[in-house]
């Protein structure tokens, strides 16, 4: 009882599905279930920085809702460029300056970003220096985002080596909660779905079959999968409905998180 | 059974909020469910003592009827719930349209303990955190001039109707110009409840954005603190971790 126990917390990459790891915060705040760690990959960086530097939920779910297409891809932000369409300078222009979010040092809760770099074909981490280059950094989808150059690197996101970032889960802790919001049950897969989305579920089930994987070394893992029935990658304007389901998701597994603290 | 405790001294830089968060992760540690909340509406630090500076909604926001009281409680990383004021000069300004016991009363019976850190003075502000509480404990330093202002705060307390639980002295250090636990008890005529050592740790805590007794639990601050802890909340220190065996034998011999 003397010791408090140690927690880390894996948010998965997902686009706007991404939204839904704020409902699995909310819960776990809802449950005084402190957290002492947070590795974020892509969104879930996002998501992560948020709440690592103002540990509230509701005041997140609040800002994020008010998000627009337009401001994570800005019409300027399209350039005739050989290495992906958009440079993402908007993203990094809203997270700094609409959500206030600058530097690891503002972090309350320890926050790593995880990124893949394509000339050592190795995960890459963030801990130090601007939040929004490594965010921008981790949520380089190729084709979509021009890479990220640093030094000898090329950066992409995240989900291409680790989508949960579990290599940079050093230490020892209790438990270790995995949201992975890639779980391919959406059911928006038909005869008639077009290159764009048939590409989009073969990406999420590597995946999802990733993270399963992936986790199978932990012992002490809880994994929390939301509901995504209906919901698409690029939902960005259905924030609040993403939200309820991982709170939902989250609810479900309480019990089973307070089984190892 | 909520219960509200509020700290009071008179005098400034006794380490009223030092002690207040440190008491409140200590009873956390006993298993509790804690708030503190930062009192000290126009020099506020329960917030920067703990690593959180930047917090969007707090206690002036809520007070000036422009948040619910809900949205003001943040858990730290350390399980410890925090209810800050506002660090701004332009939210010091804010006009306020609720009274601060109104505010908390909202917690009563959803939370064990609510802590509640005064400001120093016996001003406006001062008084209307210890009209929140129901319960009084006095800090004060082991010098005259601290223990004359305490008392002053204490004589309030009476007026308005808090039961006091005792006097905390801090940083002792115990030389002989310092005025010794009989000393306290004669002057105010409350029981020390508790004696903090002055011990370095604090500040180092401080630096590392940590309460002490999660940073640096075994330093002699940290004990005290914990055995305060203990000793509040009617729960058996020994229960938290074993005692050393120079604490066993200086307690049988009855020290």
């Amino acid at each position: 009882m003397a010791r408090k126990k140690k927690v880390a917390v894996l948010l998965s990459a997902g686009a706007a599905k991404g939204f839904a790891h704020l409902g699995v915060l909310k819960a776990l705040e809802e449950h005084n279930i402190p957290i002492d760690l947070i590795i974020g990959t892509s969104m879930g960086s996002l998501v992560g920085a948020c709440y690592s530097i103002v540990p509230k939920a509701d005041y997140w779910i609040k800002k994020l809702a008010e998000v627009t297409p337009l401001h994570l891809f800005d019409l300027n932000d399209f350039k005739i460029n050989p290495r992906g369409l958009m440079t993402g300078n908007s993203l990094q222009h809203y997270i700094e300056k609409h959500l206030g979010i600058s530097t690891f040092r503002d972090t309350i809760i320890p926050l790593i970003i995880n990124s893949a770099d394509l000339v050592s074909n190795k995960s890459v981490k963030f801990t130090r220096g601007k939040i929004s280059d490594a965010v921008r950094a981790s949520g380089g989808i190729p084709l979509i985002f021009d890479v990220v150059r640093q030094k000898n690197k090329l950066l992409v996101d995240g989900f291409v080596i680790d989508p949960i970032g579990i290599k940079w889960l050093k230490g020892k802790y209790d438990l270790v909660i995995v949201v992975n919001v890639n779980t391919a049950n959406d059911n928006l897969i038909t005869e008639k779905s077009n290159a764009f989305d048939i590409l989009l579920r073969s990406v999420e089930l590597m995946q999802r079959e990733l993270v399963h994987e992936k986790i199978k070394c932990l012992n002490n893992a809880v994994l929390i999968e939301p509901n995504m029935n209906g919901l698409r990658y690029t939902d960005f304007h259905r924030a609040k409905e993403f939200v309820e389901r991982g709170y939902a998701a989250g609810k479900k597994v309480i019990k089973q998180i307070k089984k190892y603290l | 059974m909520t219960r509200f405790i509020v700290f009071a001294s008179g005098k400034g830089g006794v380490g009223k909020t030092t002690l207040t968060t440190n008491l409140g992760a200590a009873i956390h540690k006993f298993g509790k469910d804690v708030i503190v909340v930062d009192g000290n509406m126009s020099t506020p630090n329960v917030s920067v003592l703990l690593g959180m500076p930047k917090l969007p909604v707090t206690l002036h926001d809520v007070l000036a009827g422009k948040a619910k009281a809900r949205e003001a409680v943040y858990l730290h990383p350390s399980g410890l719930k925090i209810m800050p004021a506002g660090l701004g000069i332009s939210q010091m300004k804010m006009s306020q349209k609720k009274q601060l016991a109104h505010v908390l009363n909202e917690f009563a019976n959803q939370t064990e303990y609510m802590l509640i850190d005064c400001a120093a003075g016996l001003g406006q502000e001062a008084m209307q955190a210890m009209h929140a509480g129901d319960e009084l404990i006095l800090v004060t330093n082991p010098e005259i001039h601290a223990m004359t202002d305490a008392l002053k705060a204490y004589e309030y307390a009476k007026e308005i109707g808090i039961r006091p639980i005792g006097v905390v002295v801090n940083k002792v250090r115990n030389k002989e110009w310092e005025m010794t636990k009989k000393n306290v008890e004669e002057f105010i005529e409350l029981p020390v409840i508790g004696m903090i050592p002055e011990d370095d740790n604090v500040k180092r805590s401080i630096a590392y954005k940590k309460p002490l007794v999660y940073a640096y639990p075994k330093s002699p601050a940290a004990r005290a603190i914990k055995r305060l802890a203990a000793s509040i909340i009617g729960e058996d220190y020994r229960m938290l971790e074993p005692e050393t065996f120079g604490e066993t034998i200086l307690r049988l011999i009855g020290f």
